[in-house]
């Protein structure tokens, strides 16, 4: 981590160089572990890759800024989705003339398994609206599970709730997603 | 769609959040069932689908040169953080520069120029509705136009107000006291829109040569009234 050796700024606490060597190295190792989850957390709210790896660079800006402020490292992946999730908010708002989603190519042929309706665009382009349309608790926690792969306690964790009020959660915004896509279960009752 | 009174079980059931005693009940419900069997089906078809969907949109990787790009936004923190006080600086000057603007704007020495009226004899007013000359006046002084009055500053509306006659109007010119100038703009106005037939006004008009009548007052002699107080003081 050569690049990182470079002083905190606004830093009110005084590190010696052996400190400062410590935390370029942890913070280097944080990079490594987390980037995806950064990206992701981002690409859910803004649903365009360069944004979203945009937005994610400027949380891992953020979090190496404040990183010595941190006490609990083990926290870090929390801190950083908090700050990818409200600067890719900022980001979306500030962006909300511009309208490029991106999207997949539409299939010709009307989806018939379950695969592919998941793929097609269509049924993607829904997904994304309704998804939008959750209030934001039930949003983060169903984007969260999605990410971590429905580890709950990882999910609880990152953002420091009871594991109850998790599950609770995801289960009331995969509940609303289904009643909105009732409709999709009629055409996959013909496969 | 399976039973009515089991929807919300049969959703419940699809994303495995069913209680065990919810749970036993549909499953003595489906045993029976063939329709809710169906529904129940589709659910679970729906909610892989829809978590399929979800996880396939968020299984993206960040492109591999991320962790260099931002190591180089790391090492240039001064950069940045100047490039983002400059965009704000340039922002609350743009601001201030236009408050001030505004200020001026809004304070600005809030003067009327004189309306220009035309005047045809002594103490009567006549107002010119096309700011055609009276056909007295020469060709040449007609033919301007009138000069705009700016209100542009107190000091040189004030003189304006103090010599108004000096402009090239093609007409004489009076002042309008202030409290008229908006009534009388506006009768203008109406007059050049043809609103306002002039040729009847000027015809409504009470002729300016008529007499007043006063009555002669008669005063009693007081010499009746002070004779008898000069008798009352001999005694």
């Amino acid at each position: 981590m050569q690049a990182l050796a470079v002083r905190h700024p606004g830093s009110a606490v005084s590190l010696d160089a052996g400190q400062t060597s410590e935390l370029e190295r942890e913070f280097g190792q944080r990079l490594a572990d987390s980037s995806a989850l950064a990206f992701r957390v981002a690409l859910s709210v803004l649903r365009n890759r360069e944004d979203a790896e945009d937005v994610a660079q400027e949380a891992f800006l953020r979090a190496y800024r404040n990183f010595h402020r941190l006490r609990d490292r083990e926290r870090f992946r929390a801190w950083l989705a908090r700050i990818a999730w409200r600067l890719a908010l900022d980001r979306r708002r500030s962006a909300a003339r511009r309208d490029l989603r991106e999207q997949q190519a539409v299939e010709d042929a009307p989806a018939r398994t379950v695969e592919d309706l998941a793929a097609a665009s269509e049924f993607r382009a829904r997904l994304d609206a309704a998804v939008e349309e959750l209030p934001e608790k039930l949003r983060q926690v169903l984007i969260l599970a999605a990410i971590e792969g429905h580890d709950m306690a990882e999910v609880a964790r990152l953002l420091g709730l009871p594991e109850g009020t998790v599950k609770s959660r995801l289960h009331l915004a995969r509940k609303r997603l289904m009643e909105k896509f009732a409709w999709a279960a009629k055409d996959l009752k013909t496969t | 769609m399976g039973c009515k009174r089991f929807e919300n079980d049969l959703v419940d059931a699809a994303l495995e959040e069913l209680s065990p005693r919810r749970s036993e009940r549909l499953r003595a419900h489906l045993a029976g069932c063939e329709a809710c069997r169906e529904a129940l089906e589709e659910q679970r078809r729906l909610a892989q689908a829809i978590d399929h969907s979800l996880t396939e949109s968020l299984e993206c990787e960040p492109s591999p040169e991320f962790a260099a790009r931002v190591r180089r936004r790391i090492a240039q923190p001064d950069a940045a953080a100047r490039g983002w006080w400059s965009t704000w600086k340039l922002a609350a000057v743009g601001v201030l520069a236009a408050l001030a603007l505004l200020a001026a704007w809004m304070f600005r020495p809030h003067v009327e120029a004189p309306v220009r009226v035309a005047k045809a004899t002594a103490g009567t007013h006549t107002v010119s509705p096309r700011g055609n000359a009276p056909a007295n006046l020469p060709a040449r002084q007609s033919a301007k136009p009138a000069k705009p009055v700016h209100p542009a500053g107190a000091g040189r509306v004030r003189r304006r107000e103090e010599a108004p006659l000096v402009a090239g109007n093609t007409m004489p010119e009076v002042l309008v006291p202030a409290e008229e100038r908006l009534a009388v703009r506006r009768f203008i106005e109406q007059l050049r829109q043809k609103r306002i037939d002039g040729a009847v006004l000027a015809a409504a008009r009470p002729a300016a040569t008529e007499e007043l009548k006063v009555e002669s007052l008669e005063v009693e002699s007081l010499e009746a009234a002070i004779k008898p107080l000069e008798g009352k003081s001999d005694r």
